[in-house]
């Protein structure tokens, strides 16, 4: 059996035998069936998140003072992605807006189904929702000022309410939280993986890994783990673990971005959320530069107008629009090859790039991260009213060694979502002979985005120390 | 029977009428009192400080300018510690620009989104028993 046909055929529930199943493991087993989980973990979360919002919300109104910017986009922002490749959707499972809701849910739920229009458009609204809070956090300055990070809590926190309120399981986590959306790509590439063991499933009459039982409620995330073809949305909360009586489920490791090699239903809105993560990472970059300012003074001469909101959006929508037509572009030529659609084309292969969005996405955070990663720490003492630090650096490491990790990881990404679009290619157009010829487009696109990404860390950035 | 639908779904309208204007109102009376120091609008040209502005994130800078305002502040009123104990306090009442009005709005509408789903749900158990 090559590895290619061994991958798939686990893509399709077709077991391997046990001896990678973690859930063999009697510590883990354990902890991922204890009634404790993941409610241990989600309470001290919970805590956390509180204090967070409520200094936002009256603490400091400098962000340079204030642990919940600190906290939000220095610690757990960057640290985000890096969760998602170790342990896929994992966060989700204790992420305290789905405490907040699955509580709403459970004293006040009408455990309404989910409208129809969500479930159509789901991903198309994660997708509006995130390109919407990139340019509202540019324009209005969420992130810089602890008051526009409340709000944005708020207005989550709202959002969660009503649907824990209304809708059943966890309809904002599955269909509406933009975090989830991303979250959900990048699971895909994550070095876990769930699944059932088919021949067990066969047997089964009670469904209760979908359904619950008496004790134990049913997938929150509306996954059936029997025909679950990828990492997207499970969560790991571990129901279905429990609630198996046959002990058909199985949790392995896998090859981080193994997940992207053997998607059978690719869609197109989840490949257009990929290569949009790419245009978004462009932004945030590009807006750290130093010739930021001569971009925007050129672009000012250039509209006549100083006002920023119509300079930054041109800006933002350039900056958007380039790599999807680079991917519509690679699209194009791939179907001279292969003969499918360039839209068929765009969907299989825009997963490729995952991969190197999540490289872009974590090197570009590990600045932050290690550069002003001390600064948790001080704002938390000052909490307490402990001076620490004082006029100190925040950085954890120098800047060059920062800059070293960003180039190893973008060459990491970049390597990893080339092997993923050969692979993709290999899966759907080896049998026509047409394997290479769909695949070198792709390969030379994510070459050239690697190689922006590369060019952008290179430069100055304006925010260094 | 449809005539109870009719009742519920009138109620639900008007719960939900009810708290869109309620909110919409907090945020407009906010906005009237001039309290609105979470959202700085951004409309301004470039200046050579207005990197700091500009860049956004989910990815703040701490050492850029513009997050070193309270750097000037710190140094006018003293220690660090103190000053931020202080400015709680102070930003407590308004002057750090705390939205309470804003934050009542969102509770007030959490609060109605509960309590229209307890009806909702209430009904809905007492409708299937008749």
């Amino acid at each position: 059996m090559s590895v290619a046909r061994k991958a798939e055929s686990k893509i399709q529930n077709i077991p391997e035998g046990k001896k990678n199943n973690l859930l063999n493991n009697k510590v883990i087993r354990s902890i991922l069936t204890s009634r404790w989980f993941p409610a241990i973990i989600q309470i001290p979360v919970l805590a956390v998140f509180t204090l967070i919002v409520v200094e936002l919300i009256a603490g400091p109104g400098s962000a340079h003072d204030n642990f919940g910017t600190a906290g939000t986009w220095v610690l757990w922002w960057p640290l985000i992605p890096i969760i998602f490749v170790l342990l896929g959707r994992f966060w989700c499972a204790i992420c305290p807006f789905a405490t907040v809701s699955d509580f709403v849910q459970k004293i006040v739920g009408n455990n309404r189904p989910v409208p129809k229009f969500l479930r159509k458009y789901g991903i198309w609204i994660i997708d509006i929702f995130f390109i919407l809070i990139t340019w509202s956090d540019h324009t209005l300055g969420v992130v810089e000022n602890p008051r526009g990070s409340g709000i944005l809590l708020l207005i989550m926190t709202t959002g969660v309410i009503a649907s824990g309120a209304f809708f059943e399981r966890r309809t904002w986590c599955r269909y509406v939280c933009f975090l989830g959306g991303l979250s959900g790509n990048y699971a895909r590439s994550g070095a876990l993986e769930l699944h059932a063991t088919p021949e067990k499933c066969a047997k089964c009459t009670t469904q209760s890994c979908y359904k619950g039982n008496e004790k134990i409620a049913g997938c929150p995330m509306f996954e059936f783990p029997r025909t679950m073809d990828s990492m997207a949305r499970c969560n790991l909360c571990a129901n279905c673990i429990k609630t198996c009586p046959n002990d058909s489920i199985q949790l392995v490791t896998r090859v981080p971005s193994k997940g992207l090699w053997f998607i059978k239903k690719p869609k197109f809105e989840e490949s257009f959320l990929a290569i949009v993560i790419m245009g978004i990472v462009f932004v945030q970059n590009i807006t750290m530069l130093e010739v930021w300012q001569e971009i925007l003074k050129a672009l000012e001469n250039f509209i006549g107008t100083t006002n920023y909101f119509v300079t930054f959006t041109i800006t933002f929508l350039i900056a958007m629009a380039i790599p999807v037509l680079a991917l519509f572009g690679s699209s194009y030529v791939s179907k001279l090859a292969n003969k499918r659609s360039t839209i068929e084309n765009f969907a299989r292969f825009g997963y490729a790039l995952i991969p190197l969005d999540l490289a872009g996405h974590i090197a570009h955070n590990l600045f932050h991260l290690l550069a002003e990663g001390k600064s948790v720490i001080f704002t938390f003492m000052a909490l307490f009213g402990v001076e620490v630090g004082h006029g100190a650096s925040t950085a954890l490491m120098s800047d060059s060694t920062i800059q070293i990790l960003q180039y190893v990881l973008i060459a990491i990404g970049t390597f990893a979502s080339i092997f993923a679009a050969y692979k993709i290619s290999k899966t759907n157009f080896e049998a026509v002979g047409k394997s290479i010829a769909s695949f070198m487009p792709f390969a030379f696109l994510t070459l050239i985005l690697g190689a922006i990404n590369i060019y952008l860390f290179m430069l100055p950035m304006a925010m260094r120390m | 029977m449809q005539k109870r639908k009719a009742i519920k779904r009138g109620m639900l309208i008007s719960l939900i009428s009810l708290s869109l204007l309620f909110s919409f109102t907090s945020i407009s009376l906010a906005e009237e009192s001039g309290q609105m120091g979470g959202m700085d609008m951004k409309v301004e040209s470039t200046s050579e400080n207005s990197m700091s502005e500009h860049e956004a994130t989910p990815d703040m800078d701490l050492n850029m300018e513009g997050m070193k305002e309270s750097d000037k502040e710190e140094k006018n009123t003293g220690e660090h510690g103190e000053e931020q104990s202080e400015g709680h306090e102070e930003k407590g009442e308004t002057s750090e620009g705390v939205n309470w009005v804003v934050v009542g709005g969102f509770l007030a509408i959490n609060a109605m989104i509960i309590l229209i789903a307890a009806i909702s749900k209430h009904s809905n158990r007492v409708e299937p028993q008749q």
